[in-house]
């Protein structure tokens, strides 16, 4: 038995050192690329520009994947959002984190070495957070009695809600390991619990949400560096 | 890719149907805080609407207390734009608006309020109607934000010169939720 396996040991040495040097004799008209495999981390750097923006909303996100296999990849986002709802008759305010979890495919071909990207990816959302009813107003047919507006703070803690969510986006390479991201993403809510006589007008990670319907919108803009652990030649 | 590239093109246009926020507007169709309906009879025949002659309608002050002086007004209800005055009104029913901030409202009713730049006369045919209730707050959408039902309606009529006009004073509905019927009676 060992005498056999070791035979085949040795028929692969031979085999593999032929290939080399066939490689070697064969450099000038077939280049294999060799791949990139690691984990990628970032951070979602649209947040804190509408942070600054945007007087309504606040976060910050962390992003990252994992290249599983060829053109998959697991992938996560972890984050923290405080969004400020005001509508005609109702200010609300929404404090909280998020993370979201799933995976993208690579449905792009590259060119020589490159490693760019556009990708489709799914998601599963995850959100626990608070919401402070600031202001509201009582609504009427008739104005004799003048506006009926609310202030009142109260806070309703311990609120969770969950969505899957689809994207598309592209990842381009643009310094060694150093990744610029972008991407657009639909967003429909599987199950929520909102406070008593009333509701969730934001979910951080959601974005608002739509009286109308269980769909949400948002977009992310991310830079990323990736950590390389291998590298493995293109199929 | 030519299916790929229709998908994505379907993609941002769902995107950009959601980016119309439509359910930010209140529709003016939208059954807000309900108006309290008054519905007049003839005391004599207590089936038969009769509806009471100019009638103004303002509110009545506590001492001390700040209030309105003016004729009360709601939004006609199949058209918001337009603004109804009860200065003097002639009919058998009406709605008037119930405070949402406090448990109490007090109106004058005046009948034959016939001169409208002149000061009600309080001797002349005015009684003080009190309604007295609990409020419950109810969402509504984000929209239009938050209504109040009105629960436990009581009413009380006072008359200062002890010749009041209202004979007659009923209760219909004392849960105030909807302005499909009438919740109070009035006999004459």
């Amino acid at each position: 038995m060992y005498r056999y396996f070791s035979s085949i040991l040795f028929i692969l040495l031979i085999n593999l050192s032929l290939s080399a040097q066939q490689q070697n004799a064969a450099v000038q008209d077939t280049v294999e690329y060799k791949e990139k495999y690691g984990i990628r981390v970032g951070v979602d750097i649209s947040k804190p520009i509408r942070t600054l923006v945007d007087d309504n909303f606040s976060g910050i996100e962390l992003v990252g994947d994992y290249r599983v296999y060829d053109n998959f990849y697991a992938a996560a986002e972890l984050g923290t959002a405080k969004i400020t709802f005001e509508g005609d008759n109702i200010e609300t305010f929404t404090n909280g984190s998020y993370i979201k979890l799933g995976g993208d495919y690579n449905a792009y071909e590259n060119w020589l070495d490159m490693q760019n990207a556009i990708f489709v990816g799914v998601r599963y959302g995850f959100a626990t957070f608070s919401q402070t009813l600031d202001q509201y107003q009582i609504y009427t047919s008739s104005n004799y009695f003048g506006r009926d507006i609310r202030e009142d703070d109260t806070e309703t803690t311990g609120l969770t809600a969950s969505w899957a969510e689809v994207m598309v986006g592209i990842k381009v390479e643009v310094l060694n390991n150093l990744y610029l991201s972008a991407n657009v993403q639909l967003k429909r809510k599987i199950g929520q619990n909102s406070p008593s006589n009333f509701d969730n007008l934001a979910i951080p990670g959601f974005g608002r949400t739509y009286d109308s319907s269980e769909f949400g919108a948002g977009f992310g803009y991310s830079i990323s560096y990736l950590i390389p652990f291998y590298k493995k030649a293109r199929d | 890719m030519k299916i790929k590239s229709y998908s994505l093109l379907l993609f941002f246009a769902i995107l950009a149907a959601l980016g119309c926020q439509r359910d930010d507007i209140c529709p003016e169709t939208q059954d807000t805080t309900p108006l309290l309906i008054i519905r007049f009879y003839d005391i004599e025949e207590p089936e038969v609407l009769k509806a009471p002659q100019n009638l103004g309608i303002i509110e009545n002050c506590a001492e001390g207390q700040e209030c309105n002086e003016e004729y009360v007004t709601i939004r006609n209800r199949s058209n918001r734009d337009q603004i109804v005055t009860f200065e003097r009104f002639t009919g058998d029913s009406l709605a008037i608006p119930l405070k949402t901030d406090e448990d109490l409202t007090a109106y004058k009713f005046i009948l034959n309020n016939n001169a409208a730049d002149q000061e009600p006369d309080p001797e002349k045919d005015t009684d003080v109607i009190t309604f007295t209730y609990g409020r419950q707050e109810e969402y509504i959408n984000r929209a239009c934000a938050f209504r109040v039902n009105y629960v436990g309606l009581k009413v009380d009529v006072q008359d200062s010169d002890g010749t009041s006009w209202i004979q007659d004073i009923q209760v219909e509905q004392t849960n105030i939720e909807d302005q499909n019927q009438a919740h109070v009676s009035i006999f004459f």
